[in-house]
């Protein structure tokens, strides 16, 4: 029998993803034994998946661009199982954050705008670089994804494991529980006054960092990660992304901040909680933006952008 | 547009409260605008913040959260705990160039027939006035 091969399609990504699959150590060698690696770009000089097509495909990186529409595509005819690898791939990652801005914007910002720029004519680049979409999509707007594997980047152990699913052709399926589910730290008050910013109140390395009023995204994000950043006594950034039953991991994190705050008003209003959480977006859509409830901020310009093109 | 714009709204009211105090404007038939679909839940507290984020997706032009007076809860705390929520909702909506007045919450009493008809009067008129959802016209889906 021959063996099953992979090729990794890499798109609008940081490279943190396939660093990940590097960092596989002692098991990498295991999995290379077992697959036929086709196609990897950080390891190998080919510029495309095989043509006679792989048994997995994984994709990491969100759509940018009118060529990664093409590339994600090409992926999807070629791989008999596809997977969405990373936060990027399967929620448009950090990446996504720039929907709360229009296309102009961005390329302004950055060609013209910027301090360190030099543009007098202020020319954006046009010619060879493939057309940005008017938006950044995960896969999931574009093609069918079987698997997704959050992460920014998904922790090596879980690469190992889907890896070994798909060799051994069960299920890959991570259990339906929260970050919370899975921390060690301990979980008591319900009256938390006010919020701190990360870095500028001593911790108490035993108690639950949200309820001494850092945002931690535990409530309101999937399991997977053995709760990696708040055993490190760091608060959980959200980068596994919501849970199955929540689509929205900034409205779980609003109703958490309710139900775990100081339940009259006499130390904090609403305002100044409001206050005290400055970036709503940016603290709990960091991952997730561009599948949450809007997806992109409204564009109050007069024209209607024409939509990403979808076959 | 212009003249002929009535307001979709969708109002939550607490059953113990807000939904009474619906139930009195109507019987003693006072007149308030009947441009909300009011949905009934058990206290302010139980309105999730995504109901309030699809009813915005999903074009309505405004949202109103009507519960029990502060220390009124018939849960005792809902309301605190809808407060907050509300505050961190109208800054997401900033964020996303929806204007935070188009989520409002009021404190509405079962022997206040005559507040809710008013603060349906002055919500709908202020949705006149800043216009459709953006979602609704214009700005893109
Ligand atoms: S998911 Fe994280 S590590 Fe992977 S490409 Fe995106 S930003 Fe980089
Ligand atoms: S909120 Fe964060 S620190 Fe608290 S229990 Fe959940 S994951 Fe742990
Ligand atoms: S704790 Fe949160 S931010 Fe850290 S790896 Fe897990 S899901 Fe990602
Ligand atoms: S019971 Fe009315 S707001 Fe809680």
């Amino acid at each position: 029998m021959t063996k099953p091969s992979l090729a990794v399609e890499t798109l609008s990504i940081c490279s943190g993803c396939e660093i990940a699959i590097l960092d596989l150590h002692d098991a990498l060698p295991g999995v290379l034994d077992a697959i036929d690696l086709k196609y990897i770009q950080v390891l190998m000089d080919f510029r495309e998946p095989p043509k006679e097509g792989v048994t997995v495909g994984f994709v990491s990186g969100a759509v940018r661009n009118e060529e990664q529409v093409e590339l994600l595509h090409k992926m999807r005819e070629r791989s008999a199982v596809l997977v969405a690898f990373g936060a990027c791939a399967a929620f448009g990652g950090i990446p996504g954050l720039a929907n709360l801005h229009t296309k102009e914007e961005i390329l302004k910002e950055v060609y013209i705008d910027t301090k360190s720029t030099v543009n007098p004519d202020g020319v954006i680049p046009h010619k060879v670089v493939p057309p940005m979409l008017p938006e950044l999509h995960p896969l999931s707007d574009y093609v069918k994804v079987d698997y997704v594997l959050p992460g920014c980047p998904p922790p090596p152990k879980l690469i190992a494991e889907l890896v070994t699913c798909l060799l051994e052709g069960r299920e890959f399926k991570l259990e339906p529980k929260t970050v919370c589910d899975e921390c060690p730290l301990t979980k008591e008050e319900k009256n938390v006054t006010h919020f701190y910013r990360w870095g500028t109140k001593r911790i108490d390395p035993e108690r639950c960092v949200l309820e001494q009023g850092f945002q931690c995204m535990g409530p309101a994000t999937q399991s997977g990660c053995e709760a990696r950043c708040p055993t490190a006594l760091a608060p959980c950034r959200g980068c596994f992304g919501p849970t199955e039953a929540v689509d929205d991991q900034a409205a779980k994190m609003i109703g958490a901040i309710g139900s775990i705050t100081t339940k009259d008003f006499k130390e904090s209003s609403p305002d100044q909680t409001a206050k005290e959480i400055p970036d709503i977006v940016g603290t709990y859509l960091r991952f997730t933006f561009a599948t949450s409830t809007f997806k992109k901020a409204i564009n109050m310009g007069t024209a209607k952008p024409k939509e990403a093109a979808r076959t | 547009m212009g003249k002929s714009f009535e307001p979709k709204i969708v109002a939550f009211a607490c059953r113990w409260c807000s939904y009474a105090g619906a139930d009195m404007a109507g019987t003693s038939r006072m007149q308030y605008p009947p441009n909300a679909r009011i949905i009934r839940v058990n206290c302010s507290g139980r309105v999730d913040p995504i109901f309030v984020l699809r009813a915005l997706k999903l074009k309505a032009d405004g949202v109103l959260i009507a519960g029990c007076h502060p220390g009124d809860c018939h849960y005792l705390t809902g309301n605190y705990q809808t407060a907050r929520r509300v505050a961190l909702l109208k800054e997401y909506l900033k964020a996303m160039n929806l204007e935070p007045e188009r989520l409002r919450l009021a404190y509405v009493s079962a022997a206040e027939g005559a507040k809710f008809a008013e603060t349906m009067k002055s919500f709908v008129n202020e949705i006149k006035t800043l216009g459709p959802n953006p979602l609704s016209n214009g700005g893109q889906d």
